[in-house]
């Protein structure tokens, strides 16, 4: 679960607005915090010779699965962070640093079988292991790197906000 | 599809609150002031509980692997000395920027091995010295020193030392380690100058203050809990956290009311003010206070080095005997086939021969067949050569014998008979076709048929057989049927064998000579 702030977005506005480079710091510190997960989440994705030989990209391909397939380039391509504020999602929420996998294929492979379970005969042959806390924080690449990483990543984001905070204070303070 | 996104942090603002954004600058003052507070507080909240328990944990594996050192200690006999290896740990702890917790079973394995408190303490330092220059972990090259130390060099290979296996192997552990430590040299020092070893000494304080803490907060909540263990200590703190939970999620407000409530509920429960509690008790140096406390400990110091260097000399008194040993017996078992060498039929003519009135040819020949018999090969040459230059004083004929060849195979002619046979049974050719000759005329008047192997007209021709009669064979027809009689009644097929089984057997058991030679195997 993400920690929740407040006042947190309309800090990072007037960052923007009055201190560009401040923000811009605050923006590549929490970016800090965010690449290494992504890079191990981008670990956990199987290469084209170990994912399931029907899944891999054909030229003849058709219908539903034409854009579906996989490929670990892509893949890993769609495994990234944002480090600035989202739009409000459609609770209200705002997220102040995220996570994403992007790509099709690599949802398939981060999500298949968290709701039914490992079986029949395609996601026993993906491998990988599913890590997570509760079905919709469980998964192959990025939740598992994220689990992996033991909220280090989510502190630092927090403290990165924190210690922007305490800059912008002491900057208005002079002025 | 799902949304795969993990959001790191958030922020409540409502379904319209994007159109609103530009408006919520002007209230930037009020929220950013608020920000540290709530941040705390929500933030502690969350985190209060997570922190608690990892110094608990933190506090439990400390004192678990201390216990396991001061039982080691306690088990060499150094029971006094607990308080001047505990301060060693913890002195190395702040110098070398090692934790306590990799300490402890690197100096146990150490202590265990050498038995003795200075010896390990040396060797734990050359231990950090050769960790740091080689990169590889404190307890393995502890564990590897401490191998070596009673003669398993194996484990000290990848440490690059130049040296070969079987130099490792017969280099005593001292001068290994010299080498070792020559090239690791200044390696711990420099390593005092890095960033990493910083932020060695920044984790080696904070794991100190993790367990400082615990171990108040296990006192603590185990007072709060009613009870004096972990367990009530555990008890207490997943009530409080359930609780700190509640307050969190219904006020928002927490750390204000939590720190209140966490205040008056643990000084209710435990009668007094916490923090007083929470401070945390002077442990027992168990250093005696007196000189003959000190003189005590030096003593039996002292006592468990001395039986440690007893040990390892018993040891190499033990190999040494073992060694003496071995090298008797090897020469009693050249003494003996010295002796039997004096059984040795050829010998002992040659030697009766010496013993009597014989020429001095005679006699350099005897000498070079008893040196050629006791394998004797420079003393058999030079024998050989004088009776050669003895008969032809000129040495030709010594040339001539140095000249002729090894003496070859006297039937080596048989293998180029045997290819030449080889190879005129090869050429020979056969016929393998068959003609059928045709009946002469003067046969055929006599009654002959024609056909290869059509004997039947001849039998049925043939008048009976009255010279050679058949004894119960019967021939007539085409057909042969041969009556076998048995003596007595066989009803039965499965009689007729048995009886023929019968038979055999009896036969078998008759020991007949016959018999018994074919039981025996004499025939094959």
């Amino acid at each position: 679960m993400p920690v929740k702030l407040q006042g947190a977005v309309a800090l990072r506005k007037a960052l923007a607005i009055v201190e560009p480079t401040l923000a811009k710091e605050t923006s590549k510190e929490i970016a800090s915090f965010l690449k290494p997960v992504v890079k191990n989440a981008r670990g956990f994705l199987p290469s084209n010779e170990d994912a399931p030989s029907g899944w891999l990209k054909r030229s003849n391909a058709g219908g539903r699965w034409a854009n579906r397939s996989y490929d670990a380039q892509e893949a890993r391509k769609g495994i990234t962070f944002k480090s600035t504020p989202s739009k409000p999602n459609r609770r209200g929420f705002v997220a102040l640093a995220s996570i994403f996998n992007k790509s099709a294929a690599g949802a398939i492979y981060e999500t298949a079988g968290r709701k039914s379970g490992v079986t029949g005969n395609f996601t026993p042959r993906l491998g990988g292991q599913l890590v997570g806390k509760g079905q919709k924080m469980t998964g192959r690449a990025i939740f598992r790197a994220f689990e992996d990483d033991r909220g280090k990543a989510q502190d630092g984001v927090v403290k990165a906000i924190f210690k922007a905070k305490d800059k912008f204070d002491s900057m208005k303070d002079k002025v | 599809m799902a949304d795969l996104r993990i959001d790191l942090a958030s922020e409540f603002k409502g379904k319209k609150a994007f159109k609103e954004a530009d408006g919520a600058v002007s209230g930037l003052d009020r929220a950013v002031g608020k920000l540290g507070k709530q941040f705390v507080g929500l933030f502690a909240a969350q985190k209060l509980y997570s922190f608690g328990k990892a110094s608990v944990k933190a506090f439990a594996q400390d004192e678990a692997s201390a216990r396991r050192l001061a039982s080691a200690v306690d088990n060499l006999g150094l029971s006094f000395s607990q308080t001047r290896v505990e301060d060693f740990i913890q002195n190395l702890e702040k110098s070398a920027g090692i934790t306590d917790d990799v300490l402890r079973p690197a100096m146990q394995s150490l202590l265990t091995t050498t038995g003795s408190l200075t010896k390990s303490q040396e060797l734990l330092n050359n231990a950090i010295q050769i960790s740091r220059a080689s990169g590889i972990d404190l307890a393995t090259v502890s564990q590897d020193l401490a191998n070596g130390y009673v003669g398993i060099t194996r484990g000290l290979k990848k440490y690059n030392t130049g040296l070969t296996q079987a130099e490792l192997k017969s280099k005593s552990f001292a001068d290994i380690l010299g080498i070792m430590l020559s090239k690791s040299a200044g390696a711990a020092q420099d390593y005092l100058s890095t960033t990493a070893y910083q932020m060695d000494v920044l984790t080696v304080a904070t794991d100190n203050a993790k367990e400082v803490i615990g171990k108040g907060l296990v006192e603590a909540f185990a007072k709060i809990a009613g009870g004096s263990d972990a367990t009530d200590a555990a008890k207490a703190i997943d009530n409080i956290a359930q609780a700190i939970s509640k307050v969190v999620v219904f006020t928002g407000t927490a750390i204000g009311l939590v720190e209140k409530f966490r205040k008056a509920y643990t000084n209710f429960l435990a009668g007094g003010d916490v923090n007083a509690m929470l401070a945390p008790n002077k442990a027992s140096s168990n250093r005696s206070s007196s000189p003959a406390g000190t003189y005590r400990r030096t003593q039996q110091q002292n006592a468990a080095e001395k039986a440690a260097l007893k040990r390892q000399q018993d040891l190499q008194k033990s190999l040494l005997k073992t060694t003496k040993a071995l090298t008797d017996e090897q020469k009693k078992q050249a003494a003996l086939k010295k002796a039997q060498s004096i059984f040795d039929l050829d010998q002992i003519q040659i030697i009766a021969a010496l013993k009597g009135n014989i020429s001095a040819e005679d006699r350099t020949r005897l000498e070079a067949q008893a040196a050629i018999l006791n394998g004797n090969a420079d003393l058999a040459t030079k024998l050989t050569k004088d009776i050669l230059m003895a008969q032809d004083s000129t040495g030709k004929l010594y040339q001539y014998f140095l000249s002729i060849p090894t003496a070859k195979n006297p039937f080596a002619y048989l293998d180029d008979w045997i290819a030449d046979f080889q190879k005129k049974l090869n050429s020979l050719t056969m016929n393998t076709s068959y003609t059928q000759a045709t009946l002469a005329p003067e046969l055929a008047a006599i009654g002959v048929v024609a056909g290869y192997g059509d004997y039947a007209g001849s039998v049925a021709n043939q008048s009976p057989n009255t010279l050679y009669p058949s004894y119960g064979m019967q021939t007539g027809g085409g057909d042969t049927v041969i009556n076998v009689q048995v003596q007595g009644s066989v009803i039965r097929e499965q009689e007729l064998i048995d009886k023929v089984m019968a038979g055999t057997q009896l036969s078998s058991l008759s020991g007949s000579p016959s018999q018994i030679g074919r039981i025996a195997g004499m025939f094959g």
